[in-house]
């Protein structure tokens, strides 16, 4: 084995300065708040150091978080009662967002259910193919093709009436 | 265009710099106090050692990958279409399994009041199972024929708090519903009802009389109540799903239930509700989305295997999966559920037909709630009951027994059996995360069933049995290469078994006629099993004149633990109650009639609780309570029968 698979104080460094921004902004989209944007990626990175896996791709790395991200995700939403419907509100009411302009189109997708709020998120922003976003889930590809499919005609419909488009 | 927008807008979404700049010192420290002056030389080991596994698996392991390349539709008209191709099949099903219970490892019953007191006696720890009988170390919720009651308890004394019917029954002019609970769970601070829901038709019919026909199909219903003040309990959710109640588990607070949904009548494209399962949670309806309907290739029957998660806490549904087929029993640990489905297959040779029941395998992650399908296999052979199977280390490993008939198909249409007819044998199975089988053993004990089977870990015990009854002991360290390190040979055979502190396994079961091999009275064993190669019969103890006792076949009517020091069951109408000894072998503590003397043929279940040192044994006339020193009689409470009035 190389260098480069040994766990040091640089790994995580670098974990920070590359998935950082990921592993928040997949929080922030499942949860719909910045506290709990900030309390997953804080969670994730403390199992990231405690369990120092090893990695043989980048891919692979990248995908070890977006998982970790959804299973504390997963583990907040129930430990907090949480609903979907309030995550609306969220939206409103976090002053992060508030200083955001233009958030229609993150609004648009903050009325959709988890699933397709995560799949549209890994679809259009990681850039992922069916193939890794359905490993990445546990999820067969025709259900994260089902689930893309309801999510753009779920968009397209809240972004008519909002005559946003 | 939405996808740059979205991607404009996400951009700016980005965490705190001065959180992120905290969380690397934090992280820092973290690593440093987690760190050992060897970390880098085990790291290194540790990747050599997982490249190593990874050649070794990949030599013996063919990938298989479950359905995710079929072109399918999955949508509720491609559900639909299935459906429509193997409506012929009809609605058969295979007999069910017997129940035998294995408890769960002995890790002791959960002691979070001041006083130890038992638990149902549960497969998997951390995995509850519903049972007629329940307590939370204070207060008793018990099911009777007629009632289901919630007793407190101080010291022996009984005081029936609440008292509900167990069955109730209602009419309109449309329609007759009969509602009947199942099974209970208490939780934390919430009492889980099951009920089972049917519908059915009086048909007044001249000189029959009244006959009662079931129509349609049932559905399966879990009340979640708030216990909190026990004689003041409130209802905070209800979940319905369509389907006969088949199996439940709890963990944590997440409520799992399944149940059985067969199809009848006409199915209408136009109309998912005639062909899909539906659930009712707190009174809204919701039709099972077409991508949460897991269809497996070999789908036999019509009908689903309805699975969902409940939150017990907050009374919200969490996900459902419904599998295409009918389900049997089930295999769960806290991470995964794993759901077999007997199918009927034959094959041909020629002329020559061997028909026997084989056993799907789907497996589902359960991600505290969030049901996702993982994977399928098939095996040959059935399974007896969940004690069958077990996961460890990642491994699913499944005991099956096969019985295949072999007929040839004349030139005139008329069968005649081939050869010896009949053949059965045992297998192992040993399947990895992706239900690949990378180990088994073949054609065990032929001629003979599994009669039980229990895992421990590394090692596995079947019992198969005709005249005499070997107790096999198998190696399954190496998932690829599962060998049978030891056989012991006695009369007899039990029904089930159970891992009794770290060198010995009890088994209880039936003695048996060595000419005839009919079987006798009731047995227990007491198996060393400090050497795996050479398993012995350390005790052995026959109790005349009883033939029958319901932990034959339930693993929940066996109250057993190592810590207490306790192995305690009914039998005929009697609770045996006793203990091991190393010298000794087993000594009865006591011999509990509950009937003085009488004898009642519809005595019904049976089950015994221990409360600090207080023994409660319930059965349908009465509950007893003892005190665990000299096991002299404390209290006494009727269990009543239904009130004629109504």
């Amino acid at each position: 084995m190389n260098e480069t698979n040994l766990f040091d104080y640089n790994s995580i460094d670098d974990a920070v300065k590359e998935y950082s921004g990921t592993v928040y902004r997949l929080a922030y989209i499942y949860t719909g708040n910045v506290a709990d944007a900030e309390d997953i990626m804080q969670e994730v990175f403390v199992r990231f150091v405690k369990r120092k896996p090893l990695f043989d791709s980048n891919v692979h790395q990248k995908a070890w978080f977006l998982r970790a991200t959804i299973n504390c995700c997963k583990t907040l939403l129930m430990s907090k009662w949480k609903k979907s419907t309030m995550l609306v509100d969220s939206f409103d009411e976090e002053g992060q967002v508030e200083q955001v302009a233009d958030n229609y189109i993150l609004d648009a997708v903050a009325k959709l259910n988890e699933n397709q709020r995560l799949v549209v998120h890994m679809f259009y922003y990681e850039d992922m193919s069916i193939k890794s976003i359905a490993k990445t889930l546990g999820m067969l590809e025709s259900t994260v093709k089902s689930h893309l499919n309801r999510a753009k005609q779920n968009l397209k419909n809240i972004l008519e009436e909002d005559d946003n488009v | 265009m939405f996808d740059k927008k979205y991607k404009e807008q996400m951009k700016k979404i980005s965490p705190d710099e001065s959180k992120v700049r905290a969380m690397k010192v934090e992280l820092n420290d973290i690593y440093a106090q987690n760190s050992k002056p060897s970390a880098k030389f085990t790291f290194k080991k540790a990747s050599a050692l997982a490249c190593f596994c990874l050649a070794f698996v990949l030599v013996f392991t063919m990938i298989k990958v479950a359905n995710s390349d079929k072109p399918f539709d999955h949508t509720y008209a491609g559900i639909y279409q299935l459906l429509r191709e193997k409506t012929n099949l009809g609605n058969y099903y295979f007999p069910g399994t017997a129940e035998i219970d294995l408890s769960s490892s002995d890790s002791g019953t959960t002691a979070q009041k001041l006083e130890d007191y038992s638990d149902t006696n549960l497969q998997v720890a951390g995995v509850q199972e519903a049972d007629i009988i329940k307590t939370d170390g204070k207060y008793i919720y018990a099911l009777s024929n007629y009632y289901l009651y919630i007793i407190e308890t101080d010291n022996g004394q009984m005081t029936v708090l609440s008292k509900f019917d167990r069955a109730t029954n209602s009419e309109t002019e449309e329609d007759a519903m009969s509602v009947y609970t199942q099974d209970i769970f208490v939780v934390n601070n919430r009492l889980i009802v099951l009920k089972s829901s049917y519908h059915y038709t009086k048909n007044i019919d001249g000189e029959i009389g009244i006959c009662l026909y079931w129509w349609g199909n049932g559905s399966t219903v879990a009340e979640i109540y708030d216990i909190t003040d026990k004689a003041d309990i409130g209802l905070v959710g209800v979940f319905e799903q369509d389907g006969y109640y088949s199996n439940s588990r709890m963990i944590g607070n997440v409520l799992y239930l399944v149940s059985n949904y067969n199809i009848y009548g006409q199915i209408d494209q136009n109309n998912p509700e005639t062909f899909v399962p539906k659930i009712i949670c707190n009174g809204e309806t919701q039709l099972v989305e077409p991508e949460d309907i897991c269809v497996n290739e070999n789908l036999d029957s019509a009908s689903y295997v309805v699975i969902s998660a409940y939150d017990t806490v907050n009374g919200e549904f969490l996900s459902n999966k419904s599998l295409l087929g009918y389900g049997g029993e089930i295999y769960m640990n806290t991470d995964n559920l794993y759901v077999i489905s007997s199918i009927h297959e034959i094959e041909k040779e020629g002329n020559v037909y061997t028909s026997c029941n084989n056993s799907l395998i789907t497996k589902f992650s359960l991600n505290n709630g969030y049901i996702e399908e993982k994977a399928s296999a098939k095996v040959e052979g059935t399974v007896l009951n969940q004690f069958s199977m077990d996961e460890y280390n990642g491994y699913f490993r499944i005991v099956t027994t096969i019985n295949s008939w072999t007929y040839t198909v004349n030139d005139d249409g008329s069968s005649t059996s081939t050869g010896s007819g009949s053949e059965t044998y045992n297998n192992l199975y040993i399947l990895n995360e992706n239900l690949t089988v990378v180990g088994q053993l073949q054609n065990l004990a032929q001629g003979e069933r599994v009669y039980s089977a229990r895992f421990d870990g590394n090692t596995g015990y079947i019992v198969t049995f005709r005249q005499v009854d070997p107790l096999f002991s198998i190696d399954l360290s190496n998932p690829a290469n599962p060998i049978i390190m030891g056989e012991l040979k006695i009369p007899g055979f039990s029904n089930y078994l159970h891992n009794y502190g770290d060198n010995l396994l009890f088994g209880l079961g039936r003695d048996a006629d060595e000419q005839t091999g009919g079987a006798g009275y009731i047995k227990l064993s007491m198996f060393n099993t400090s050497d795996k190669t050479n398993v012995t019969e350390e005790h052995s103890l026959i109790i005349d004149g009883m033939y029958y006792s319901e932990a034959s076949y339930n693993h929940k009517a066996i109250l057993i633990n190592y810590e207490r020091n306790i192995i305690a069951f009914p039998a005929d109408n009697v609770y045996l109650v006793y203990s091991y000894d190393a010298e000794q072998g087993f000594v009865q503590l006591a011999a509990l009639d509950l009937t003085n003397g009488g004898y009642d043929w519809y005595w019904g279940s049976m089950r015994g609780l221990y409360i600090g040192n207080v023994l409660y044994v319930f059965s349908n006339n009465v509950m007893i309570s003892y005190d665990m020193q000299n096991f002299k009689e404390i209290y006494s409470m009727q269990i009543e029968e239904a009130d004629p009035s109504k």
